[in-house]
Formats: C-alpha cells, structure tokens, sequence
C-alpha cells in the first residue's frame, strides 16, 4: 500500500524515520511550514528554514523514494512578534510561488490575537491572488471560536471553501468546517490532538463526508510510520506461526540495520541491505501465509483487539490519506501501533 | 560566445518545444526583465516558470548539442531540462550582465532558490560575462552535497577546469567521489590531473580500503599518468577484487597509466566478457575520461 502524508515535520525527524517511511509505503509528504519549539530571533533563521524546506528536505525526502512538497507560511505563533512578523511576511513572496510549494500554511491563530489576525489576512489574501490552497493550523486553547473565526476570516478574504484545510480538529469543531465546505483534518496525536480510536468512532459517523485523517511528524514524540503488517502483527495476542516467524525474521531484520544508512557509505549499505532485504521478502511470504488463514470475521476481532492496545498505548498512530472509498482499508491501520522497537525520535517538550 | 547568442540558442530550443502559451508568458517574463526589475520580481518571474513551462528535459539533438559545444566549447545542455533552459533565458534577458547589479541580483536569487532554481542559475553562470565574478558561487555549488546542485556547478561546463585555482579544484573532483556525481561529465578534467590529485585519490582509496569499503570507481579516473608505483599498485589490487565496475574501471586506469602490455596480457586471460570488452577497447585507444560514460550506472539508458 502507497501513503500520501500530507502534514508532517520533516525538519524534526531523523534519517531513520525517512527510512522506516519509505519501507511503510510512504512515497509524497507534504511539509508545512511551522514553528520550531522555540520562536526564532531573527529574519535570516526563517530564510534558512524556508530555503530548507525547498532544498534539502527535498533532497533527503528524495534518496528514500519520498516526493517532497512544502507549504509557506508564517505561523500563528510567530505572528505575534509583529516587528519580526512584517518582514518575515515580505518573504512569504519569495517563497511561495516556486516549485513544490502546494499551499500557504501552516497559518491562522493560536492565541486569537490581533496580530495573528494581521498575518493570517495577509497571507489569506496572497493565496486567494495567486489561487493557492491554505492549510489553516486550528489553536488548541479556544479551538472552537478559533475555528469558526479561520472560517470565517477566510471567506471574508474570498477564499474558495474546498481552498482551504482546517487541521487538528475534533468530535467538537469538524461540523463547523464541513457544513462550510472546507476540508476537516485530523492530527493523530493521542496526548493532545486526536486518539486513533476516537477517530476511528468520528469517521465512522462522518464517513460520507469527504475528509481527511493523517498522522504527522509532530515536534513531539511519535512514531513516524507504521507497517500494516506491524500493526497487525502486533495487535495480536497470540501468533500463528506465520506470525510467529515473520516475528522472528523481523527481529533478526532490525537488528541488521541498526546503524541507520545515513551513518555509513551507501555501498555498505547496500551490502549489508542484501540479506535485510532477503530477510524482508521472507517475511513477507510468512506473513502473507498467516494472512490466508485468517477469515474474514477474525478481521473485526483483530480491529477490536487492536482498539484495545491503543488505549493502552498513547503513541499509537497511523498515517494516510483517506475519503470514502480507502477508508476500509486505512482504518485498520489506525488502530494498531508500531513495532515495539521502533526509532525514538528526537523530540521536544 | 557571448551571452547574447547563447540566449537566442536556447530562444530557438524553447520556441520549439514550449506549447504556445508557455512561450508567450516567457516572452512576457523576459520583456519585462529587459525592461529592468527590481530582485524581488526577477526571482519571482523564475520561480513562475514551473507554473507556465512545459516539464520535462530538453532533449537536444546531436546537432543541437554540437552547436552547443561550438557556442562554448564544453557545454552540454544534454541534460538540461525545459525549465533551466527557460530560466536561463531569461537570466540572459538582463540588460546589465556585466554589471554589479546583476551579480547582485543573481546572489539575492541563489538565496531564496529552491533546488530547481539553483540547478538553472548554476548552469546560466558559464556564459555570463566576467566568469571570474562567479568563481566563488560556482564554487559553493561545488561544496554541495545535493547532488543536483553539485552537478549543475560542476559538469558538462568548462567553467571549473577554466577558472578555479588548484585547490578549489582539486576539491571538488574529490568531492564528486563522495556525492557520487560522475566525475567523467566534469569538462577538462583529463586537462587537469596532477601528482597531488594522484596523491589525494590514493589517500582515499587507501581509507576505503581499510574501512572494507568498496572503492569508487571513478577514483581510477583521477589518477592519469600520476601516482607512480603507488598508483599502479591499486590498480592491481583493485583488478584482482570482485567488483565489476571497479575492474573495468582500473583496466581503464592502467591503460591511462601507459601500462599496455599488461593490460593486454590481463585481458588475454580476462573471464569475464565485460571486464575484457573494457580491456579491449582501453587497449584500442578508448582512454579519454569519456571512456568512463560506460561505467556510470545513472547512464543505463544514454540518449
């Protein structure tokens, strides 16, 4: 299965994660541009992180087999130091309009200031000029008047509805986006945004709306892809020995590459990917043999399963892109977790 | 060659191949740029031609290739795409080339350049006037590790080989090995081997070797007729390993070395075919840096 992520930080993830990606089926990202933990100083750190997003997020993205695709912006956060603010919305100019670039954002409010607002219009009005989609990041403290005000900013400043993306929404606020027209999207982040249960009980009820759910590289910690076959895998109590194997195999996998390839030559690499990659197909033959065995009811016991270790596990998540119609499949895949010994990320409060 | 007839060259490929609609906003874009616009706009009307040009390469045929080479002698736009043919048009279209202000307002472009961007205005830099003005940029594309970039500074232009000093030079031929760029597009570079590029290229084989690392193969191709008995001692080690390109490439090394009688003793009892092939056409005279086209892995399917 191939994935579309269309929200995630790539500036904040390792080498590895872009690995484990690409292994999951990820093949195009869409990076936003954000804040970075802490609020930058100067203009020249925002010309860099720009110049970074379009130059060598691409270039890593892109030795994994990633399509890498970018939104400008200037986000909620920083907007509020004004003075740096006014210049850093000169550049959005310089920046947006290239190549890979696929939206404005991440933009709209945080603390519903005035100068959020400031920025937000701007930037609302520079999309709506150039006929670009706006991916509007929603505030988590007030979210609900903070999402109808994005809405209706937006529309003020004639932005076409199916322009514009409201993220990190909730069970609260997605009536409001969709009855307006605009795309609702979900961050899968149990500890603050959505749990992947939750989700999956909102989507139920939503499923004839058009939407979309993702997990992203969030600043936080979090897994940055999952396996299906993991996740399923995983989500089983007890193993049948096809599982059993491709367990086995899986651990001898991981222990090859535990020195990820961005820390050796890629001719060793290559060398010691051989017998992963042997490894690999081997375990996806055992898998896919315990797969034949399983009927088809033995699926909603699984997902019932899975719903259980999530609860249990606030990490877990899943990535992708889902409408109607691949929403049978993706759903499997958000109830489950990651291999256990997956990467731990560097991360920040 | 001057500026001016470059660009209406690369008038003539785009007028071809853009659909009309691309031509006319490029016409457009660089009526304006002669006109005179300010850096924030000049950068905006190259980003733009993603927008309004066709993707894709260029695609130049062999007589249009020639024609390149007669234009400068060492430019090959093979591999140029529509867009860097597009931007490097209207970069042309300034009316100040030769000068500062339009140094300046390159270096302001290079600063907010997506990758796309900086391979176009890496490639226009050759036939701007004043090549000396733009040692320095050409070098930071040489420092590069995208490879892209890197490309775009180093090959298929005369631009290094001509206008950097030793050092400068030296850098980024090692550097090729290292990003994996082919090394045999870089122009002149047959011209300007030397002891201490010998010395250098040795160096790092001799690293690879003791990491178990698998040498590169166009390390065999900045030796020359350089590096003595330490040179052809590599050689032969390397001619008696189990990679494949790396045989065919020192097999090229050892006939660049001037070392023919041993090349065609090797191959009389070489067993196998393509390593002997390399040998054979080494030995009938195939020794250029161009011989190394063959050995390339991102050329399986030349043009």
């Amino acid at each position: 299965m191939r994935f579309f992520d269309p929200h995630i930080h790539m500036t904040s993830r390792t080498t590895d994660d872009l690995d484990l990606m690409s292994k999951a089926g990820v093949r195009a990202i869409v990076e936003p541009a954000f804040w970075l933990g802490q609020s930058r100083t100067q203009l020249g750190t925002f010309i860099d992180y720009f110049n970074s997003l379009l130059g060598w997020e691409r270039f890593r993205a892109s030795q994994f087999g990633i399509a890498h695709y970018c939104a400008i912006g200037l986000n909620s956060k920083e907007a509020n130091n004004e003075k740096l603010a006014a210049q850093v919305l000169e550049l959005i100019p310089r920046f947006a309009l290239k190549e890979g670039v696929v939206a404005i954002g991440e933009i709209g409010y945080d603390e519903i200031t005035p100068a959020e607002e400031r920025a937000y219009i701007a930037q609302l009005r520079f999309a709506v000029e150039h006929d670009m989609v706006v991916m509007v990041h929603s505030p988590h403290r007030d979210k609900k008047r903070g999402i109808r005000r994005s809405l209706d900013v937006a529309r003020d400043c004639g932005l076409a509805m199916n322009k514009l993306v409201i993220d990190h929404n909730n069970e609260e606020t997605v009536e409001d986006v969709l009855e307006r027209g605009a795309w609702a999207a979900f961050t899968i982040y149990p500890s603050t945004k959505m749990g992947s249960e939750r989700m999956v009980e909102l989507v139920k009820k939503l499923r004839s709306r058009a939407h979309h759910r993702r997990q992203l590289g969030r600043l936080g910690r979090q897994r940055p892809a999952l396996r299906p076959e993991d996740r399923e895998a995983d989500a089983r109590p007890r193993r049948a020995d096809g599982a059993r194997r491709a367990h086995h195999l899986e651990e001898r996998a991981r222990r090859l590459r535990a020195v990820g390839p961005d820390r050796r030559r890629r001719a060793d690499a290559d060398a010691r990917d051989r017998p992963v990659e042997a490894l690999l197909r081997q375990l996806r033959a055992a898998r896919a043999s315990a797969a034949r065995r399983r009927a088809g009811s033995e699926l909603k016991a699984r997902r019932a399963q899975a719903s259980d270790r999530l609860r249990q596990d606030p990490e877990a998540s899943s990535s992708g892109f889902t409408d109607r119609t691949a929403w049978s499949t993706s759903v499997a895949h958000v109830m489950a977790r990651a291999d256990a010994a997956g990467p731990t990320c560097w991360s920040q409060p | 060659m001057t500026a001016s007839t470059v660009r209406e060259f690369l008038g003539t490929l785009l007028r071809e191949r853009e659909p009309a609609a691309a031509w006319t906003w490029l016409g457009g874009a660089a009526a304006e740029i002669e006109r005179g616009v300010d850096p924030v706009r000049f950068g905006g009307l190259l980003s733009l031609v993603s927008r309004y040009s066709r993707r894709g390469p260029l695609a130049p045929t062999a007589a249009e290739r020639a024609r390149a080479d007669e234009l400068l002698r060492g430019w090959n736009p093979e591999r140029w795409t529509l867009f860097e043919a597009a931007r490097a048009w209207l970069v042309l279209a300034r009316r100040d080339l030769d000068r500062t202000s339009a140094v300046d307002a390159l270096e302001e472009c290079y600063a907010y350049a997506d990758v796309g961007e900086l391979c176009a205005l890496y490639k226009t830099i050759p036939f701007l006037p004043g090549a000396a003005r733009f040692t320095w940029r050409i070098g930071e594309g040489c420092r590069s590790s995208m490879r892209a970039v890197y490309e775009a500074a180093a090959c298929d232009s005369p631009f290094a080989a001509s206008q950097f000093d030793d050092l400068a030079w030296r850098q980024l031929v090692i550097k090729a090995l290292f990003v994996e760029a082919p090394l045999w597009r870089v122009h002149g570079l047959d011209g300007r081997l030397s002891e201490e590029l010998a010395r250098m290229a040795l160096d790092l084989c001799d690293e690879r070797r003791s990491a178990h690392r698998p040498v590169q193969h166009e390390l065999w191709l900045v030796l020359g007729k350089h590096g003595g008995a330490r040179a052809l001692q590599a050689i032969e080690a390397e001619l008696v390993g189990t990679n494949a390109r790396g045989r065919r490439a020192a097999a090229i090394a050892l006939a660049r070395a001037g070392k023919l009688q041993r090349l065609s003793e090797l191959a009389a009892k070489e067993a196998d075919p393509a390593v002997r092939a390399t040998m054979e056409s080494a030995l009938r005279g195939e020794l250029s840096q161009l011989a190394f086209r063959v050995l390339d892995p991102s050329e399986a399917k030349p043009s």
